[in-house]
């Protein structure tokens, strides 16, 4: 390769990045608006509705601007770009953290520059935050516990998929699944249980090995629709009845409730978790107060009103 | 040696010289762009920013240049860094065991595993790419068993203080990432072992007929790596406060891709520390870069890939033409 064209190849790949930044900000002139950023931990289906609700918001306000960065399931990126944020001047945080003790240090880091922090959807055992939008995650496995007790009874086995151990998510989901059933009718026995990492893959391959190994599963308790999703799968493809329960109401799940599939999932509000987020995000900076934990309600998705839940979210697209 | 050129835009011996130090120029190109593109990309808060990001994968790419400089390769860090990690971790919370004896627990746990892949390479003679494969694979389950499935959490604020405290105003992990390129240079540059080093990546048949004990050199190589690999777990796992068994996914190839872009060689027989700590410190700014203009995560991804697709691509161009 000669010289020529050598420089040519070089500068290719120079332009390569100026061509996806030209694409980068314009910002009217004028108005000086409340700069936020979101640092979400990861690309699921869930979380980007979360953002995109996010932006949604910070779209219906003039006033703001919302800059939204993705760690990919890297504690020490969200780490990175949290630092990248507070380097760029933001006004406020908003972070929806990977994990409860990870993050713990930046949480500091933030208060430390005088900044407000909202933690969105999970939250870090470090509580220096400002205010706590999200759903009680007890309550989404305090309802599946309930469902299990009123469609199977006071005894049965059951088996549970857990997400990303650690999570707030995870812990907080067990503990309302063990409070509300295991820990009041020790009748129901767990006959195993494990991390499908939040993964719709891996409930189908967990609950696969699962269906081998027991005779009798008598509800599979999914601590999300992907989980559950894949655990389903597993079920149908073996040709057998036993009751999945997921939590989310993902479009996918929803679809399933309709169809007599899923047996139950758990609306979690993302839509009220990504826009107030926005909003008291966008309020601490003006001053205004606000309790700490703002809590979005979890709501039930079962055979019986997936057609409602189903109309309110295409009104949201 | 060029031959049948016509007019050349560059005079000889400044093209040899660019070729050689190419990795400068992208790393000024890169300086240069981003200082434009961005108001706050040279504040020394950001910078400082960038070069703590770095410092773990700093730590790791040490070690891989040896590695690659014999024209070999580890994928395996990532695991021995969670495994490092969780050990770390593990050790500080339920045993009164010293830190600074945890500490050099977790280094040797980290030189063990990699001794491992040097002796599965250089005695059985598999190819480096499997060897540290199946490490990469094991350790990864080896740093599950160890932590039972669920990050340690809550570890002992002494032992915090390696990844969050400072020492004379510069974060620690940025010291522990200094004295490892430090010694790592010493190692390679002025010493038997490193011109070794540089001879089996040159020529391994030679370098074994001439006597050099190229067997015990390679372990020595991949021991090393892992030792670096350890030191990263224990970075990390004290710096989140937390030893995750799933740490470190994909770090080995972001190690790789510093250690590339510095100018090291896939074939072997030739490569820096001071390349590396370029290519490290390129990719810091290509992330920190893209975060500061708010390119999408998605576009990210594809960026970081084009460009180490192109470190490798303009390696293969230039090789033997620089020498």
């Amino acid at each position: 390769m000669n010289t020529k064209k050598r420089m040519v190849f070089l500068l290719a790949i120079l332009m390569v990045p100026a061509i996806l930044f030209a694409g980068g900000q314009s910002e009217p002139v004028g108005k000086k608006k409340i700069v936020i950023g979101l640092s979400m931990s990861a690309h699921t289906q869930f979380l980007t509705n979360v953002s995109t609700a996010a932006q949604r918001q910070a779209d219906r306000m003039d006033d703001v601007q919302l800059i939204v960065v993705n760690a990919n399931n890297d504690v020490l990126k969200q780490i990175n770009d949290v630092e990248t944020l507070l380097v760029q001047g933001v006004d406020a945080i908003i972070l929806n953290p990977l994990d409860k003790v990870g993050l713990g240090g930046i949480v500091d880091t933030v208060k430390k520059a005088g900044i407000p922090m909202v933690q969105v959807n999970t939250y870090t055992t470090n509580d220096a935050y400002d205010v706590y939008v999200g759903s009680n995650e007890e309550a989404a496995g305090e309802i599946q516990g309930k469902w299990a007790l009123e469609n199977i009874g006071e005894k049965g086995n059951i088996v549970i998929l857990y997400g990303v151990m650690g999570h707030s998510g995870q812990l907080g989901r067990f503990a309302g699944l063990k409070s509300e059933l295991l820990d009041k009718y020790p009748g129901w026995k767990i006959l195993a249980d494990q991390t499908g990492d939040w993964k719709r893959d891996e409930g189908l391959r967990i609950t696969e090995d699962w269906i081998q190994r027991f005779k009798k599963i008598d509800v599979i308790a999914a601590q999300n629709d992907e989980m559950a999703m894949g655990a389903l799968q597993a079920v149908r493809e073996a040709g057998l009845n036993i009751p999945v329960l997921g939590v989310d109401a993902t479009p996918d799940a929803i679809n399933s409730v309709l169809k007599g599939e899923l047996a139950l999932t758990v609306f979690q509000d993302y839509e009220g978790q990504g826009s107030q987020s926005v909003k008291i995000a966008a309020g601490l900076v003006k001053g205004e107060k606000y309790d700490k934990l703002a809590i979005i309600p979890y709501v039930e998705v079962n055979q019986g009103n997936a057609e409602e839940f189903k109309d309110k979210l295409s009104s949201w697209k | 040696m060029n031959s049948g050129n016509k007019k050349q835009l560059i005079p000889a011996q400044y093209k040899e010289l660019l070729i050689k130090y190419k990795m400068f120029l992208i790393l000024f190109i890169m300086i240069i762009f981003m200082t434009i593109a961005s108001d706050v990309f040279l504040t020394p808060r950001n910078i400082t920013n960038i070069i703590r990001q770095i410092s773990i994968n700093g730590i790791l790419a040490t070690g891989m240049t040896f590695v690659i400089i014999t024209g070999g390769i580890d994928l395996s860090v990532g695991s021995i860094l969670a495994v490092s990690g969780v050990l770390a971790a593990f050790l500080v919370k339920n045993t009164e065991i010293p830190i600074a004896i945890v500490f050099i627990m977790s280094l040797l746990a980290g030189g063990a595993l990699g001794s491992i892949n040097g002796v599965v390479i250089a005695r059985l003679n598999v190819p480096p790419f499997i060897a540290t494969l199946a490490l990469m694979t094991a350790g990864r389950g080896l740093a599950y068993r160890i932590s039972n499935g669920r990050p340690i959490v809550d570890l002992n604020p002494a032992y915090l203080m390696i990844g969050r405290g400072e020492f004379l105003g510069i974060a620690n992990p940025i010291w522990l990432m200094i004295i490892v390129l430090i010694i790592g240079y010493i190692l390679l540059q002025h010493t038997k072992f490193g011109r070794f080093v540089y001879y089996i990546g040159g020529n391994e048949e030679a370098a074994r007929v001439s006597g050099i004990n190229v067997r015990r050199i390679k372990i020595l190589v991949y021991t090393l790596a892992g030792v670096c690999a350890g030191l990263g777990g224990i970075a990390l796992s004290s710096r989140i406060n937390s030893g995750q068994p799933q740490a470190g996914l994909t770090y080995e190839l972001d190690a790789i891709a510093a250690v590339i872009i510095g100018g090291t060689s896939l074939s072997g027989g030739i490569g820096t520390i001071g390349g590396t700590l370029v290519g490290a410190f390129i990719i810091g700014i290509i992330n920190n870069g893209m975060n500061l203009m708010n390119v999408s995560p998605f576009n990210q991804m594809i960026v970081l890939g084009l460009v180490i697709l192109g470190a490798v691509v303009l390696d293969m161009q230039t090789a033997g033409k620089g020498k």
